[in-house]
């Protein structure tokens, strides 16, 4: 049995769990100026949220929280549930064995007894943008400052990734420097309880199906301190796309950050926030490439902060031996990005590199570049840089190997990753502003 | 797989296959809803209702001319956490039928819409009224604890038989009670009919039920100022099972307490918080419910109806007497000294021929979900105890005084603990607690 307790504290929460504490923690006065009644809601949905999979891995049928009924319970669940297929493909597992696990789980609460936070407030032309410095939210940022919606600009510290921390932090002071823009940290440690390294077990992925839901509920105190109209999450076209696993279930490579959840996470911050505030994504038309392209030919100036590793003890902002930074270097390469002044110095086309490709089906591929909905934007990628005249070994056998291919796919290879897809988490107001923009670009 | 949802001049109309399915409210009770819950309350009471056909049909994917509902979540909750139970029960692998559901893909013309509508609210209640013995210890109880209840009774297309019968025990019980009990003509129930499609017996299409009854009912909820819907979900709804391949089977998920929360927080979002549901019968058995609603209520327990009745036999009396539910009401009766005439049970159910109608005799037949489980062996073991304890005579009592009766009589204490004891109360708002109990204590020491 899971005992999970959770505790109201004068800057956010206190979770606790086998003897151990994990914090948020909200700066300044941003917890203690929403209500009471919206801390408790927020205290027993964060507490099941952050811990739902805990069950799964430490394999557990049984779970108790002090906390009161988790108004989103079914919503977690649900979120639960479509994350498991690529959870169990990362650990070898059969995804029907592990939905029966989860659905034999038993959640008991310390009361039953709920209610829907009442907040109003009248929404001005803010948003809220959890910041990682990725190109998503570089670009979200960016496109905000041009339609003249105002950012406050919130980096949710991972605690599992403390080398990531400490290079966000370098670039958030290079931004305030550079354009007076700050960036704001929340202290998350509830964060560690998605590193496995941290709990002991030896599975994979779990957890992090969920952290867009978690930050969606993170960000409503901001959002109601600002008097934002929208939290801006950075969910890009990839995340609509799925494959089938061994079995046959859909496998999201990551179901949290699809439009359809998105929409339900709009609604979780409504219910939040009296119909306020909702949860969108700009970059919603766009394809992993076409978000490097619009960012880093129409918005250089903040393109050059970009970071998409999780980096490492090297204390450099891209690692250079994992896929991200790999796709992120052909990505930027194809884009026609400065690859030196963003940090990417080593040549990721050299042969060592070559595990780290999606398309080499490499050894080293973590997450979505595991996946084989990853496959076909890597090889456009590969074709657009070698257009470019892009150079080197790993360009040398995807010649060999798959332009062909490229080629007499482009047609249908560019319909598909440099498409404006119809969104549908754009507010009406501010889609004609945004499509033109990209429009524009691609 | 197209679904057209429209609004009406008195409801609602869910059009497949060329086929209207209409829902009916009175006409003062619709119109008079507010036009920024109507569109929400239709995306959801239409999706929850229909969410279920492409598992019917066989089908992967589902579009809609409504709004993706807000509440979705809530809907996919009920359809996973029933399908160990109704694939079990069709003979089907749970894993390939939850699969089948998870790669649906629904399709929506919008994005959700949440309601801004803050009702007003007062110490009223809507009781959902099905004449069964929950819905009317619940109106009982309401009217005691000062609940003001105001009936509402849902008429489902394709039962002529029961809605005759349920038609007749409105028009008395208003006339005698001078009640104001509603009606609400659900024609959307035959979309999950098997046989209306000519399908083979199935459990799917159900899963919603009681999300459905938590929800249909809030137009009343605002014109009467109700604070609460009360529906009569008691603790055997809780009772799982483990299925042959592992996962646990709940032959009414919709009724357990987890999922009254989750009804609770439908009715709470659509209304900004002001519609609670709640379980007045949550703590209580069956038997408990059937004890305390025949002594303290007996006005109102010659209204009983608890069967579903569907053949021509049956158009002259409520009960059929030949299904598991009239089985287990009549062995109720007879352990609590209750005279099954006065509700209209005439034939004798210990005679061999209701054999099949007992679960406690082997697995049942039938359409209901509770008795197919057969976790309602003990309850049954202690009332037919009961029965025989009272003195009831029939080949029934023999056969169960040869083949059970030691059982029940070494097992006594723990059976009269569980099936007249006080139970959980997640589902009741604080301040009716203590009433409540003090309500059950007379009447169960």
């Amino acid at each position: 049995m899971l005992k999970i307790n959770s505790y109201k504290t004068q800057t956010g929460m206190r979770l606790s769990f086998r003897g151990k504490n994990y914090e948020i923690s909200y700066l300044g006065k941003r917890w203690q100026r929403i209500s009471s009644g919206l801390q408790d809601t927020l205290i027993s949905n964060l507490a099941m949220v952050s811990t739902i999979h805990l069950p799964i891995v430490l394999e557990d049928r049984k779970v108790i929280f002090n906390t009161g009924f988790p108004i989103f319970e079914a919503a977690f669940y649900q979120n639960m549930i479509y994350d498991i297929p690529s959870c169990a493909a990362f650990n070898g597992h059969k995804t029907s064995d592990v939905i029966r696990d989860f659905m034999n789980t038993e959640f008991e609460f310390g009361s039953y007894d709920f209610s829907i936070p009442e907040v109003s407030f009248s929404p001005e032309n803010k948003v809220i943008i959890p910041f990682t410095f990725g190109k998503d939210s570089l670009l979200t940022f960016a496109l905000c400052e041009e339609l003249g919606l105002k950012s406050t600009l919130v980096h949710i510290e991972e605690p599992a990734f403390r080398h990531e921390i400490i290079q966000k932090n370098k670039l958030a002071d290079g931004l305030k420097k550079e354009f007076n823009a700050e960036v704001e940290r929340l202290g998350h440690k509830t964060g560690l309880l998605r590193d496995m390294k941290h709990l002991g077990s030896d599975k994979k992925e779990f957890g992090w199906g969920h952290q867009t839901t978690e930050y969606s509920l993170l960000m409503a105190p901001y959002a109601i301190n600002e008097g934002a109209r929208l939290i801006l999450f950075g969910n890009e076209q990839d995340n609509n796309y799925f494959i089938t696993d061994e079995e046959g279930f859909i496998c999201y490579p990551s179901f949290d950050q699809s439009s359809s959840w998105t929409l339900q996470e709009d609604s979780m911050v409504k219910l939040l926030t009296g119909n306020s505030s909702g949860v969108a994504s700009l970059i919603e038309p766009l394809n992993d490439f076409a978000i490097s392209k619009v960012l880093h030919h129409r918005y250089p100036k903040y393109a050059k902060y970009q970071m998409s590793c999780f980096s490492d003890e090297t204390g450099k902002r891209w690692c250079q031996h994992c896929s991200k930074c790999a796709r992120s270097y052909i990505n930027l390469a194809a884009a026609g990005a400065d690859l030196k002044k963003i940090g990417l110095k080593r040549n990721m086309l050299d042969k060592k590199f070559r595990d780290y490709f999606t398309i080499f089906s490499g050894s080293k591929l973590d997450g979505f570049d595991a996946s084989a909905v990853a496959r076909d934007e890597q090889i456009f990628t590969f074709y657009t840089a070698y257009k470019k005249g892009v150079r080197g070994q790993l360009m040398e056998e995807f010649k060999r190997r798959f332009l062909k291919e490229a080629k007499s796919g482009e047609d249908e290879l560019i319909k598909k990753y440099l498409k404006i897809h119809e969104p549908k988490t754009i507010p009406n107001d501010l889609k004609k502003g945004v499509l033109s923009i990209f429009r524009e670009e691609l | 797989m197209k679904l057209n949802i429209r609004t009406t001049q008195s409801g609602y109309a869910v059009g497949f296959k060329g086929k209207d399915y209409p829902v009916q409210f009175p006409s003062s009770i619709w119109q008079g809803f507010p036009k920024g819950v109507k569109e929400p309350f239709v995306d959801n009471m239409g999706f929850m209702q229909t969410m279920e056909l492409p598992l019917l049909f066989s089908k992967s994917s589902i579009s809609y001319n409504i709004n993706e509902p807000f509440l979705r979540a809530i809907y996919f909750k009920a359809v996973m956490q029933h399908l160990p139970f109704s694939s079990d029960i069709d003979r089907k692998p749970v894993k390939e039928e939850i699969k089948k559901f998870l790669n649906i893909k629904y399709k929506f013309a919008g994005p959700p819409k949440i309601p801004e509508y803050k009702f007003e609210v007062e110490d009223k209640s809507i009781v959902p009224l099905t004449f069964g013995k929950e819905s009317m210890l619940s109106y009982a109880l309401c009217e005691e604890l000062g609940l003001d209840p105001i009936g509402v009774a849902v008429l489902e297309s394709g039962l002529p038989i029961e809605n005759n019968h349920r038609r007749s025990l409105i028009g008395r019980f208003s006339r005698e009670f001078k009640a104001k009990i509603h009606t609400i003509c659900d024609g959307t129930v035959l979309l999950s009919d098997y046989q209306h499609h000519k399908m083979p017996k199935t459990q799917f299409g159900y899963a919603n039920t009681l999300s459905g009854y938590a929800l249909i009912n809030l137009p009343f909820n605002f014109t009467y100022k109700a604070r609460y819907t009360i529906l009569g979900n008691e603790q055997s709804c809780n009772d799982s099972y483990m299925t042959s391949d592992g996962f646990r089977g709940f032959p009414v998920y919709d009724q357990s307490f987890s999922f009254t929360k989750q009804c609770d927080v439908i009715t709470k979002a659509m209304s900004n918080g002001s519609v609670s549901v709640v379980s007045l019968v949550e703590p209580l058995q069956e038997l408990a419910v059937m004890k305390i609603f025949h002594s303290r209520y007996k006005k109102y327990s010659r209204y009983q109806m608890s069967c579903f009745p569907d053949d021509k036999k049956s158009s002259a009396s409520r009960w059929c007497h030949h299904c598991s539910k009239c089985a287990r009401i009549s062995v109720f009766c007879k352990a609590l000294g209750i005279d099954e005439k006065s509700i209209g049970i005439t034939e004798d159910m210990m005679s061999k021929s209701k054999l099949g109608c007992f679960g406690i005799f082997g697995s049942p037949d039938g359409d209901v979900s509770f008795d197919i489980s057969n976790l309602g062996r003990d309850e049954q073991l202690f009332s037919f105890y009961l029965a025989y304890k009272n003195g009831s005579k029939g080949y029934l009592i023999d056969r169960f005084r040869d083949s059970f009766l030691e059982e029940a009589k070494s097992r006594e204490d723990e059976l009269y603990k569980k099936f007249f004891g006080f139970h959980s109360t997640h589902t009741i708002p604080e301040s009716i607690r203590h009433e409540l109990r003090s309500i059950v204590a007379e009447e169960l020491s």
